[in-house]
């Protein structure tokens, strides 16, 4: 082989060897992604509310029960909770109930439940917190009379923000 | 003779010219495109659920001597509240670093590879977010992996 074209044979080899190296070098991908407006809450605990005394002289009787707890995740601002039953309570009984409010949140304090569903907790932004009290509290007058033992499933929603 | 070298020399040339093509074009590989990554649950009361995504991945033939680090970096940084983590495995002949969060920074994603690593190279995403991020809108960042020596 002459010398050019042995100089030719190692110009390619050098170009190929640095080729290689040079394709190896960079990569680059795309990569896409999202986070949708997330909203979720779970209650824990199975509280019994039982009235068995009263005051003597007083209209009502009442018990409560803080053995309950919640939880919330929302991603949005402005979120609310609310909070209903199926069923209206007999007459003469009220099913109250209490939640903590989560760090930036207010609570509506002691509501009382219905069919209806009212705001028991607003204003939950951006937040993911345990470990959230909730109060739960019955109350009687004389004229609910006997009442044998009921059960009632409080269903509570979140609402997303914006 | 004249002709001969005449000959050889245009082969050479059709051969580097050819080559140098390739070498632009291989220059900066384009991987194809990963996700859409979506977080879009959670566990009530923990920070929304992470999800993990495999992306496509690359198969092919690196010829180095030594070894070689892989390092990775995005064009924009992630949203506050938003943690885009990358892993790369391969077949043999390397040391993934696990799943490493990617910045505007370059990253060690991968030590000490060697040839054998690249004939099957997986690459996997996580996406995380805190509450604090909001809802995030569809959006795209280019991860740019450079082969570097290593050590």
């Amino acid at each position: 082989m002459s010398s050019l074209a042995r100089r030719s044979a190692a110009a390619v080899a050098l170009v190929l060897a640095s080729a290689s190296l040079a394709g190896a070098q960079t990569a680059t991908q795309t990569v896409t992604f999202q986070v949708n407006p997330i909203n979720v809450i779970a209650f824990t605990g199975s509280p019994s509310l039982t009235i068995s005394t009263a005051t003597p002289g007083s209209a009502t009787a009442s018990v409560t029960d803080a053995t309950s707890n919640w939880a919330v995740t929302t991603n949005q601002t402005g979120a609310k909770i609310t909070a209903s039953i199926p069923s209206a309570m007999p007459a003469g009984l009220t099913l109250s109930a209490n939640l903590t409010a989560p760090t930036g949140g207010t609570s509506a304090g002691l509501k009382a439940l219905g069919v209806v569903a009212v705001d028991v907790v607003t204003g939950v932004t951006k937040v993911a917190q345990g470990s959230l009290g909730v109060t739960y509290q019955l109350d009687a007058t004389a004229t609910a009379g006997v009442v044998a033992s009921s059960s009632k499933v409080v269903t509570y929603t979140i609402t997303g923000g914006t | 003779m004249t002709s001969r070298v005449t000959v050889l020399t245009r082969i050479g040339a059709i051969a580097v010219l050819l080559l140098y093509g390739s070498k632009t074009a291989m220059a900066q590989q384009v991987l194809s495109p990963a996700g859409p990554i979506v977080i879009a649950s959670a566990v009530a009361g923990a920070q929304p659920t992470s999800v993990v995504a495999a992306a496509p991945g690359y198969s092919g033939v690196v010829p180095f001597v030594g070894q070689k680090k892989i390092v990775g970096q995005l064009n924009t940084a992630t949203p506050a509240g938003v943690t885009l983590a990358v892993r790369i495995t391969g077949s043999s002949g390397g040391t993934s670093l696990g799943y490493v969060a990617l910045g505007i920074a370059a990253k060690d994603i991968v030590i000490a590879t060697t040839p054998a690593f690249y004939s099957t190279v997986n690459i996997s995403y996580t996406l995380s977010a805190t509450v604090t991020a909001g809802v995030v809108p569809a959006t795209s960042r280019t991860v740019t992996f450079t082969l570097l020596d290593y050590p």
